[in-house]
């Protein structure tokens, strides 16, 4: 009995090997926590502190005070303190003058960005010449008050200014920072406020075809990088009283305004909170690009995948609104972000619903095809070459021995050279001017290959592979997702080197074990795959009628799920 | 930071141990050879291994088996494969080996050639009768039916001369196996094919203990060619004899294993008629009375009146095509005639699927004779009806 | 946090989640232990039949549950039994689900072994296997259940694509006739199919994760009948192809059925490499639900948090899995943990049940 027992006690190894195998997830855990906690840019609780401590620096608090100040009233002290503020810089004009009345005023505005003709016409012009035609009706008012200024400065926004653009600024501080960003300031004698009137209108550009989602079907607009032009874009889209934007400042340093946009009788308000409560936490001193606002929102640095979709096409934003998700637009971006975003988001593309549904549908399980192929395709041949030529068909074998004589080496590697040279050029194409862009293209891809294959570096058939694997990860409509799937597929090969086609299984359930995990803005990332809901599998790998999608997608838990009345 | 730093380096550390550990199983597929085709023959050691052996390539076996491996790809080079296939190598490589564990056999591979054999892609294993006359086929077929790489798909065939014969082709480009895999599927065309009996079959039927036939092989001048059948009786797992041509065209109608092909008969005044089938079925009906087992066997089949000689008589008649169908059904009738009797008297074994249907239509007999099938069977009275229906006479009336 | 109401697992999970568990190792297995009791090709007879017991017990199981409603089965036990006996009750539970989780990973490693990677070690397979399951397992049910549920739709779907692939070879007079002996042999049979039927009991915790528990029933009737028409099929076509006798000869014989035959014309000529993909999958949900089922008893019991109880219990399957030395004791341990798996998940619910009843203990509806 007794040795029967002491027989089955493993050897020591066993115990070595089982003590591995529990350090080592420990390890990963920690290691995994650090790195959360580390990276973890995640809206926290020492946000606000932080914002604090630094507006309390001794010189800031100096200049508050004295911005604080507002103005006085007077002239020539108010225009001293402005000039002392910003007459430093170059682009930054005063031009004074007199108003038909015999005040004194000055407009002063940033080169480029003020706008001239509303300026010249709208408002100097009316100020010196028209004043005195209307002299007699001021005069009324002024007797209703005593206070001579405030009516003036009513009575120059109601009768002399025929602008719509018109704002006060109250402290010396805010009137700088609006001056810098475009709005021409007015400081008139005797009016303690100064007037803001219009807007920057710098040189922009026009809007365009967005570059990065083309359509051959569907509306040829994309989002330029002024806000004003994109939050008008979509509000275009339709009479909708539901569309509401609300505003946001972001950025420590450089204030941006960054809209967060939904359909107010749509979204879960939950979400909406979430999104707010998310964007309001950020602590970054500049956004230069919505990519910043997207990894600074995101539920988890460490994953691979993304967590907001971007997107240059307004009528994908709109399409999403109307599912109830948010869209978030930084200025200065043409790039606006969606939230929640779920994996089978960015495997569609607009053009699924403009298509009549079996084309539309044809479609989607094409790009679904396209993304296994390359994610695995790479490491399916190293596994299949390098340990299991049992699986192959027996004359492909006999091809396969035939065209690898000579390949000096591992599939692994084999893979690897072409794999890494393939990214390089794309990226390479990138970079490059566009008239040299196809041309190295067919450079690289033709030459480069043919060559190695007659140098007998690589085999034919890896080429096969690889060009597959490439094509296929050009058909992914987001160019994020692509550049995550290319990640991945690095992963896979080095997993199927290693454990053949099982390390290719095991790195599938990795995968999806990571994907079922992750969740954006509390919404499954995997969804609508699972957990199961029929309702929304009606536009998954299928795009059904639209007669048959009556309701908005369950997993959003709309306010309102019918998207019929 | 120190501590942080540390467990990064510690999981790093234990990333590359993985990676180095990684690539075990790991053999690329152009340093290995494929092993298409396995004959066996009665050991006899070729001249190449008795020099071998005489300059000491010598371990304790008994010579009871040769076993020849047929492998490709022959590697060429690269000028070779440049110059085209005019050079008329083969292109496959057959090594022959003696001894007694088929195992060893296969592993004593790799003492002579550098490149590995793997097993996944085994088509076709011949077997000779005179091996099958004197061996167990089941101690045979043990290796490969237990062997993780060798899949069960592959062909069992039986050869009337030396197997390894069979695996030699004198056509350049052609691989045997390959070509004998294909032969098989031939089936459609010509009823004097056995349906391919592969590994998984076999095995069930050894099991059972039924006695079972083999596709056949005769070769000469490097040419194959599928004729007859062996029988193997079971139980002894041993080969007792073949059937010719006809008589497997007429255990295939027993069988219902038809699919198509030619009855070839004469008419009154000796000219040729040919009916080809189109489909064909069979039913066999068992009777059991006491003791007494009997079968009915009834045939039935559409076909095509493909050739006459006889240019007199016109398809369009009648009178004309009930008296071809009567030719043919009397030349079925004479076909399965002799058919039984080969099975029934000579060789005393059940080959023609009686025993399925016994098991199937009456299990409680079944399971009383199941021991002493074979002779049960030989003593059984078997009747059978022929019925065939010439139903067109193809694109030409005359 | 955007708070969601699905944290809570729906009725089709819990649907997916039996199905997958219960179809495991059974799969590659099953032709061969089945026909080797019932010794003709009757064997999917006793495949129903003993469905219908599973059915039975399952039943219980989940009336049980639904006595105590957010309860698992380690929470409950020791109001009913008092709690020694509870705890020991537990323990034993937890012993099993641990025993069946460490079979399952051997069972995978010893095929993976002969198939797929001749020379690899098997510490190798194991480990990378249990450390994926473990990252799994331990964001809880809910991503356990979402994974399964892309799992099973692939399993269904390849698994039905093989075997009507393998009808190449099937050949219907080897699973005819239909109770030629009797019923005797399928009788036999009945203990192979509980065997394999083994699965239903997660639904000792699944209830007090469920949205809908009283909708227990339901699904546990759908989710054990999914594998039954997956072995059913698998069945027939397996001892339809290999016959009776060539079932009996066979380790695998799935497996072999699928290695009997080559499409070519197809892309892929041989396709026992989609059952393997197909089948690892499965086994890993298997080995994921009971490490995770094995987990939750001890944080249960214990009381304590299930993390680090999870991390703890790694090297604890680890070895546990290596202990049979050779198949032939690889799939004793397995018939071991099978039979007290009927002790204890077949004839234990009902005593609880009873116990439950007679002395009104459990929620106060019931009482009602």
């Amino acid at each position: 009995m007794w040795k029967t027992i002491v027989s089955y006690i493993p050897d020591g190894i066993v115990f070595v090997q089982a003590l591995v195998i529990l350090i080592v997830p420990i390890i990963i855990y920690f290691t995994s926590k650090w790195l959360q906690s580390a990276l973890g840019t995640r809206p926290s609780e020492d946000t606000p502190t932080e914002n604090k401590s630094e507006e309390n620096t001794p010189e800031n608090g100096k200049a508050e005070t004295e911005a604080t100040l507002s103005f006085t009233g007077k002239y020539e002290a108010d225009l001293a303190s402005i000039k002392k503020k910003i007459a430093k810089n170059c682009d930054v004009h005063f031009r004074e003058f007199t108003m038909a009345t015999g005040k004194k005023a000055a407009i002063i505005y940033v080169e480029g960005l003020y706008d001239k003709e509303l300026i010249e016409v709208q408002v100097m012009k009316s100020l010196m010449f028209d004043d005195a035609e209307e002299t007699e009706k001021p005069s009324d008012d002024t007797k209703k008050s005593s206070d001579d200024t405030k009516i003036t400065k009513t009575y120059l926004m109601n009768k002399m200014l025929p602008i719509s653009e018109i704002r006060e600024a109250l402290n010396l501080q805010e009137l700088i920072s609006d001056i810098l960003v475009g709005s021409t300031a007015m400081l008139i004698d005797g009016i303690v406020e100064v007037l803001l009137l219009g807007s920057a209108t710098g040189k922009t550009r026009s809007i365009e075809e967005p570059l990065s989602e083309g359509l051959l079907r569907g509306p040829r607009v994309g989002f330029t990088e002024i806000l004003s032009d994109n939050t008008a874009v979509l509000r275009r889209h339709g009479k909708n009283e539901s569309l509401e934007m609300i505003k946001f400042q972001v950025g420590t340093r450089a204030k941006k305004d960054l809209v967060v946009a939904y359909m107010n009788d749509i979204v879960n308000s939950e979400l909406l909170e979430e999104v707010k409560r998310r964007i309001e936490a950020i602590n970054m001193d500049y956004l230069p690009e919505s990519g910043y606002v997207e990894q600074l929102i995101e539920d988890n640095t460490l994953s691979p995948f993304q967590q907001a979709q971007n997107t240059e096409r307004p009528d994908r934003v709109i399409n999403s609104l109307l599912e109830g998700r948010v869209a978030i637009l930084l200025d200065g971006s043409p790039f606006a972000l969606i939230v929640p975003v779920t994996f089978s988001m960015l495997l569609q593309s607009p053009e699924d619903y403009y298509e009549r549904w079996i084309p539309g549908t044809l479609l989607r399980m094409l790009r679904f095809l396209a993304t296994f192929f390359a994610l695995f395709a790479p490491a399916l041949y190293i596994s299949f070459i390098s340990y299991h030529p049992g699986l192959i068909p027996t004359k492909l074998v006999m091809s396969i021995i035939d065209a690898r004589q000579g390949v000096p080496f591992p599939s692994l590697i084999e893979a690897l050279i072409m794999e890494t040279s393939i990214e390089i050029l794309r990226e390479a194409g990138v970079r490059l001017p566009k008239p040299i862009g196809p041309a190295m293209g067919i450079v690289g891809g033709l030459i480069i290959g043919d060559a190695a294959v007659n140098a007998g570096l690589v085999s034919p058939f890896l080429v096969i592979v690889v060009a597959v694997t490439a094509i296929s990860s050009f058909a992914i409509p987001s160019y994020s997702a692509g550049i995550t799937l290319r990640l991945l597929r690095f992963l896979a090969m080095f997993s199927a080197a290693v454990l053949g086609a099982y390390g290719t299984i095991l790195f599938f359930l990795l995968l999806f074990s990571h994907l079922v995990k992750l969740k954006s803005f509390g919404v499954p990332y995997i969804s609508p795959a699972v957990p199961y809901r029929l309702d929304d599998w009606k536009d998954f790998i299928f795009r059904l009628p639209f007669k048959v999608m009556k309701r908005r997608p369950l997993m959003m838990k709309t306010k309102d799920s019918d998207r019929k009345k | 930071m120190d501590s942080m730093k540390r467990y990064f380096l510690f999981a790093l550390s234990i990333l590359f141990v993985l990676c180095l550990t990684g690539c075990w199983g790991n053999r690329e597929i152009e340093d290995l050879s494929v092993n298409v085709g396995l004959a066996l023959d009665v050991g006899e050691e070729s001249e190449l291994e008795q020099e071998l052996a005489k300059e000491g390539d010598s371990y304790p076996k008994k010579n009871l088996i040769t076993a020849t491996l047929q492998t490709v790809p022959v590697l060429k080079g690269k000028s070779e494969k440049q110059s085209g296939s005019s050079k008329s190598s083969p292109m496959y490589l057959n090594t022959e080996e003696t001894g007694d564990s088929i195992f060893q056999l296969y592993r004593q591979f790799s003492l002579r050639r550098y490149r590995p054999i793997i097993g996944h892609h085994l088509k076709v294993i011949v077997i000779s009768s005179e091996l099958s006359r004197k061996m167990d086929l089941n101690k045979l077929l043990k290796f490969i039916s237990r062997d993780n790489d060798i899949r069960p798909s592959c062909l069992i065939l039986i050869s009337k001369e030396k197997a390894s014969e069979a695996l030699i082709s004198s056509q350049s480009g052609d691989i045997p196996s390959f070509h004998l895999r294909s032969m098989v599927e031939n089936q459609f065309r010509n009823n004097k094919i056995l349906a391919p009996m592969i590994l998984t079959k076999l095995d069930g039927i050894m099991n059972s203990g039924s006695s079972f036939i083999l596709q056949n092989l005769v070769s000469a001048k490097g040419e194959v060619e599928f004729a007859g059948a062996g029988v193997i009786k079971g139980k002894i797992n041993k080969w007792i004899g073949t059937l010719n041509e006809h008589e497997v065209e007429g255990l295939n109608w027993i069988r219902g294993e038809i699919e198509g092909g030619v009855i070839k008969t004469y008419d009154k005044s000796g000219e040729v008629l040919a009916y080809e089938i189109k489909s064909a079925k069979t039913k066999i009906k068992t009777k059991v009375q006491g003791n007494d087992i009997s079968f009915h066997v009834s045939i039935e089949s559409d076909g095509r009146l493909i050739e006459n000689w006889d240019t007199s008589q016109v398809p369009t008649d009648d009178k004309f095509l009930k008296e071809a169908e009567g030719y043919f059904e009397e030349e079925l009738k004479e076909m399965l005639h002799k058919t039984i009797h080969k099975i029934q008297e000579v060789y005393h074994v059940d080959v023609g699927g009686f025993n399925n249907k016994l098991r199937i239509q009456h299990p409680k007999v079944w399971k009383k004779v199941k021991k002493e099938w074979d002779e049960t069977f030989s003593q059984s009275d078997i009747t059978y009806d022929v019925k065939l229906n010439i139903t067109d006479y193809g694109s030409s009336t005359k | 946090m955007f708070t969601r109401t699905d944290d809570k697992i729906t009725t089709a999970q819990t649907v997916v989640i039996i199905s997958c568990y219960m179809l495991g190792s059974g799969v590659l297995t099953l032709p061969r232990t089945l026909t080797e009791r019932v010794k003709t090709a009757d064997g999917w007879i006793s495949l129903i039949l003993g469905w219908l017991i599973i059915m039975l017990a399952g039943i219980c199981i989940v009336k049980l549950c639904q006595q105590f409603p957010g309860k698992t089965i380690y929470q409950f036990v020791q109001e009913i039994v008092g709690s020694w006996i509870g705890s020991c009750l537990s323990m034993l539970m937890i012993l099993y689900f641990v025993a069946i989780s460490a079979f399952q990973i051997r069972v995978m490693a010893e095929v993976t072994m002969l198939y797929l990677l001749e020379s690899t070690p098997i510490w190798a397979i194991v480990m990378s296997f249990m450390w994926i399951g473990l990252y799994l397992i331990t964001s809880g049910i809910n991503s356990i259940a979402r994974l399964f549920e892309i799992i099973l739709p692939i399993t269904i779907i390849v698994l039905l694509i093989c075997m009507f692939l393998s009808s190449k070879i099937f050949d219907i007079n080897n699973v005819r006739p239909v109770l030629g002996e009797g019923l005797f042999p399928v009788i036999r049979g009945l203990k192979t199919t509980i065997l394999v039927f083994l699965g239903y009991e997660i639904m000792i915790i699944l209830p007090a994760f469920m949205q809908h528990p009283q909708k227990g029933v339901k699904a546990l009737i759908i989710g054990t009948s999914i594998p039954l028409v997956l072995y059913l099929i698998t069945f027939i076509m397996v001892v339809g192809a290999l016959s009776v006798d060539g079932v009996v000869r066979s380790t695998w014989p799935t497996l072999d059925l699928m290695r009997s035959f080559e499409i070519t014309g197809l892309l892929f000529e041989r396709f026992e490499f989609f059952l393997l993909v197909i089948w690892i999958m499965q086994i890993f949900s298997t080995f994921t639900i009971t490490f995770y089922a094995g987990s939750l008893g001890l944080a249960q019991l214990f009381q304590k948090n299930i993390q680090p109880i999870m991390y703890g219990l790694i090297p604890i399957i680890y070895i546990v899995a290596l202990l049979p030395k050779n198949m032939n004791e690889l799939f004793d341990f397995g018939d071991f943990v099978s039979s007290v798996s009927i002790y204890l998940f077949g004839l234990l619910p009902v005593l609880l049940l009873l116990i439950t009843k007679i002395f009104k203990k459990g929620a106060v509806k019931e009482d009602g």
